[in-house]
């Protein structure tokens, strides 16, 4: 804003003046009386835009500030929420979603779910993280691309699970061996009992199993885990060797600081399930698409139960 | 509820420091817990104005030695809870933005112990200012009848205020509060024209001799001069500010 004070002995003539110096733009913000003459405080500002679009626009505090107040609101752990947004203020980009995506890609890695197909693998986990369904899906997907598939479980799975799988398994004309891998084509999908994400005799055993079956760990986690214990369960794994991760029940969670957990465990996110319908497979997670979910979840992290 | 209270005015040397430690006090008298959050954080001297020599600053805590909670203290004289800064520390002032927003979450986290934080914030409209301001709720800009302070204050509403926020005007060191409300005016109709943002007036502070007086004693204005027309103004500032909102 240019602003000048103009004096003369009439109001007219101070007028003049202002519109003479700043032209007919200028806006007359104040008119007083000095002794006997007339004084005009007036301005212009050729650059006159709103604050908002100032800000809209303006730089690194923006995003941060939105980041911060986006990883908080998911429960994001205090580290990793400060490196996010200080990657994310520092990447240059004036959108939050973008920031966001590029700090992403920094803090860890992302797959697409074709790295789970093709290959033999083994699903590791805490009991109840949807290990069984993902087999499931995996084994859906292979049978409806026309490729061959194996499917077998490794230890003893709990009461009903076996039959569950079975049940499972008996519409896409498929079985689950449990002893000696099955005579056949296609790469061998392994269920695997739960196990105890701190116990690291319990997991090096499972994981030297299936490893001595030919196959790849993937660790499955619910979405819903908590920040913390996603982290400490994800550093566990990935002591043991343990490369990728899959997470289950997005459809299902609203606070997804887990998903950055596993991030920064060192984890490869290969895919995500969200619909309870077995028949959808596994969803890509890429870091644009894990920062676009981030951001327009975050207002439904302050929903409160019915 | 508290309230988050920014207090900027673009132009440095218009009084902003002199307002948060008066306003605060005055706060403080009425039976309100307040905090006073030194937030120029290059050039600090809420603590050189009260003459106090601070236990611990802000330095610590953006040093990552201290939580901010552990930088603050009690001033007995005013009954306000202090977090003063530490002067002439230019790399507290060219802090990354996401630290300013890990300090300005810790603030909040700390906000409702009081009933009104007051931040003093730097002069200028740099990131830490502009932050500042957003992560409170509502802005006090303090400015003076001349042009400078009043183009400067303009300038600070113009980038750094949203309309998500009410943004006051107090007008200090005028005459009488005749030409207090012609100050306010004068910078709402400019803000009104240019940035179709409309600011509220809370009041005037006149210009009186004691204020300078109290200011190079190292004393508070309400303790120094009780009864002088700047302190009038300010415990005026104090009951408007903390009277309840008009229902409707």
């Amino acid at each position: 804003m240019r602003l000048r004070v103009f004096e003369a002995a009439t109001a007219q003539e101070a007028l003049e003046a202002v519109r003479r110096v700043l032209g007919p733009d200028a806006a007359i913000l104040a008119t007083t009386r000095v002794g006997d003459r007339v004084r005009v405080t007036a301005a212009v500002d050729l650059d006159a835009t709103p604050a908002e679009d100032i800000l809209a626009g303006a730089g690194s505090e923006r995003v941060a500030s939105e980041v911060d107040a986006c990883l908080a609101a998911h429960r994001v752990l205090p580290d990793q929420l400060g490196r996010l947004v200080e990657e994310a203020a520092g990447s240059g980009l004036a959108e939050s979603e973008a920031a966001l995506a590029h700090a992403l890609a920094a803090l860890g890695g992302f797959a697409r779910p074709d790295v789970l197909h093709g290959g033999s693998l083994a699903v590791v986990g805490p009991p109840g993280a949807g290990k069984t369904t993902l087999i499931v899906r995996l084994a859906a997907a292979a049978r409806l691309a026309g490729r061959e598939v194996r499917v077998a479980v490794d230890g003893d799975l709990q009461a009903g699970a076996r039959e569950r799988l079975a049940a499972l398994l008996r519409p896409l004309g498929l079985q689950a061996s449990d002893g000696k891998d099955r005579d056949g084509d296609g790469p061998l999908l392994v269920d695997t009992v739960g196990t105890n994400p701190f116990d690291a005799r319990e997991l090096a055993a499972v994981l030297e199993r299936v490893r001595g079956r030919g196959c790849t760990p993937i660790l499955v986690l619910p979405a819903c885990t908590d920040a913390a214990e996603a982290f400490d369960a994800g550093c566990n794994f990935a002591a043991l060797g343990v490369r990728r991760a899959v997470v289950t029940g997005l459809d299902r969670t609203r606070r997804l600081g887990s998903l950055v957990s596993l991030l920064a465990a060192g984890l490869v996110l290969c895919g995500a399930t969200a619909s309870p319908f077995l028949d959808r497979g596994v969803l890509p997670l890429t870091p644009a698409g894990l920062a676009r979910m981030l951001l327009r979840r975050k207002d439904r992290t302050r929903e409160r139960p019915a | 509820m508290t309230r988050i209270l920014a207090i900027a005015s673009g132009k440095g040397g218009v009084g902003k420091t002199f307002l948060a430690a008066t306003l605060g006090h005055a706060i403080a008298r009425r039976g309100r817990r307040c905090l006073v959050f030194d937030a120029d954080l290059g050039l600090a001297n809420l603590d050189v104005q009260l003459g106090i020599d601070a236990p611990v600053d802000l330095g610590r805590v953006l040093e990552g030695r201290i939580p901010l909670e552990r930088a603050v203290f009690r001033h007995e004289e005013t009954g306000l809870d202090l977090v003063v800064g530490r002067s002439g520390s230019g790399t507290l002032a060219g802090l990354p933005p996401a630290r300013l927003v890990a300090l300005a979450r810790e603030l909040h986290a700390l906000a409702p112990r009081y009933d009104v934080v007051l931040l003093d914030l730097a002069a200028g409209v740099e990131p830490p200012c502009r932050l500042f301001a957003r992560a409170s709720h509502g802005v006090i800009v303090i400015t003076t009848e001349e042009p400078t302070a009043l183009t400067d204050a303009y300038a600070f509403v113009k980038v750094a205020c949203d309309r998500s926020r009410p943004v006051m005007v107090v007008a200090n060191a005028v005459e009488d509060r005749v030409r207090g409300r012609e100050v306010y005016e004068t910078l709402a109709r400019a803000c009104e024209r240019f940035l179709a943002f409309r600011l509220s007036y809370l009041g005037a502070v006149r210009r009186d001799p004691r204020v300078g007086e109290a200011i190079r004693a190292q004393k508070p204005l309400l303790v120094r001069h009780p009864t002088s027309p700047a302190a009038a103004d300010v415990e005026d500032l104090a009951a408007r500010l903390l009277a309840p909102a008009p229902r409707g």
